[in-house]
């Protein structure tokens, strides 16, 4: 097979998507198709079906959320390509990646209250609930980490959801199980 | 009328500022009083504030069909009760619910063969950086006295004469017009004592950024200021 076939183009189609840059995982549309050709949705189907037995799914995510691969191409030329794990993480995998029970704790206290007030909260008002259960410095300390992780984005005095959140949280979920379902 | 359109404007923008639920706002008995209004007046000065209360009526207007909007969503849930929610859980409840809503994104940070090559090869390509580091020293007694100045000097007359000749030549000059034209040691002598001369209070200098220029100007009251920020100029006596 020469080396512009599927497989070279597997293997290229992998490469781009596992390289981290600058922090942000993934790649856009517009990225995959100067690289791989404009039939690159076909060429992440044939990875993902090598990548999901092990455990690993592919997101697209647009601006207004998840894209399926047969969405059209405008939407996913714009969209960003992310491998994630396919299964949830257990706690103790999460303490090995390096998080801490009181980081994933105030991040999900950050990710509902902005959920709930319509994808935009105040800081002062994060600060206020999370200083609740945490002291002041811990929850500045924690702040600044979700915004350089990429979890939540500043906008003024108040705080969004950052790329990061979009592309690997399940807001809907995290919702349901606060509420105890 | 003005004040009372000014009145209703307020209102408005005060309803948009405070974060209550735009939806628990009757927006109907606003209308009606200004359209009361718009019919009063057809004066220039009513009518810019009869426009500028209906663009806030437009603002409230949005918030209330954003708020339905988000409210209607599957997402919606009240911020009160899950603040709630979370106020009675624990902390490794609430990472628990993280966890299960979470997946990670998947990456690799290492370096390949092919990227040490290519870093390699540009490393190579790079021109010899080779601009010479000079070393500061404190200056020393001994330093001052190449530069023509004495130690004691700067404890002397020399300083008030030289902010003396400033006042008399008006109280403002360039700093390489109060350095003068002379030989090099005496320009690096006066360079130095206008230095301790600002230090010391007598004067302050005053940037022109536009024309990259300086101003020394003697100051009414000698002293240094007690909340002032010290800074630092660098300057090229030749």
């Amino acid at each position: 097979m020469e080396s512009s076939g599927l497989p070279a183009k597997i293997r290229r189609a992998a490469q781009l998507l596992f390289f981290k840059s600058h922090r942000i995982s993934g790649v856009k549309g517009w990225e995959l198709k100067r690289s791989l050709g404009s039939g690159y949705p076909r060429v992440l189907k044939a990875l993902m079906s090598q990548l999901e037995p092990l455990g690993i799914s592919l997101r697209v995510v647009g601006e207004n959320g998840e894209l399926p691969l047969n969405a059209p191409e405008e939407s996913l030329s714009t969209a960003r390509f992310v491998l994630a794990l396919a299964d949830p993480v257990k706690v103790s995998d999460a303490k090995t990646s390096g998080w801490s029970i009181d980081e994933l704790a105030g991040l999900t206290v950050c990710l509902a209250t902005i959920a709930s007030r319509g994808g935009k909260a105040a800081r002062s008002e994060l600060e206020e609930i999370m200083r609740q259960k945490f002291p002041k410095w811990k929850v500045r300390n924690f702040l600044s980490k979700y915004v350089k992780w990429g979890y939540l984005e500043e906008n003024d005095d108040s705080l969004i959801l950052g790329w990061r959140t979009n592309a690997e949280v399940d807001l809907k979920s995290l919702l349901r199980y606060i509420f105890g379902g | 009328m003005e004040r009372e359109l000014q009145e209703l404007i307020s209102e408005l923008t005060s309803i948009i500022r405070s974060g209550m639920d735009p939806l628990s706002v009757r927006l109907q008995p606003h209308i009606m009083r200004l359209r009361k209004l718009i019919k009063e007046s057809l004066e220039l000065k009513h009518v810019e504030l009869d426009m500028e209360a209906l663009y806030n009526f437009a603002l409230l207007v949005y918030a209330q069909s954003k708020s339905l909007k988000d409210k209607s969503s599957v997402l919606y849930v009240d911020p009160f009760l899950i603040r709630l929610s979370m106020l009675g859980s624990t902390t490794d409840k609430l990472a628990e619910a993280f966890l299960r809503s979470w997946r990670p994104s998947a990456g690799r940070d290492v370096l390949s063969h092919e990227m040490m090559r290519r870093a390699y090869e540009y490393w190579n390509n790079l021109k010899e950086y080779n601009i010479e580091e000079a070393k500061t020293q404190p200056i020393f007694g001994e330093s001052l006295e190449s530069l023509g100045v004495r130690y004691d000097e700067l404890m002397s007359d020399s300083i008030v004469e030289l902010y003396e000749d400033l006042r008399r030549r008006g109280g403002r000059l360039l700093y390489e017009e109060l350095l003068g034209e002379g030989e090099l040691n005496e320009r690096l002598r006066r360079a130095v004592l206008i230095s301790f001369m600002l230090t010391y209070g007598y004067a302050s200098i005053v940037k022109e950024p536009l024309k990259n220029r300086f101003w020394v100007v003697a100051k009414e009251e000698v002293g240094i200021e007690p909340r002032s920020q010290g800074e630092s100029i660098v300057t090229v006596v030749s």
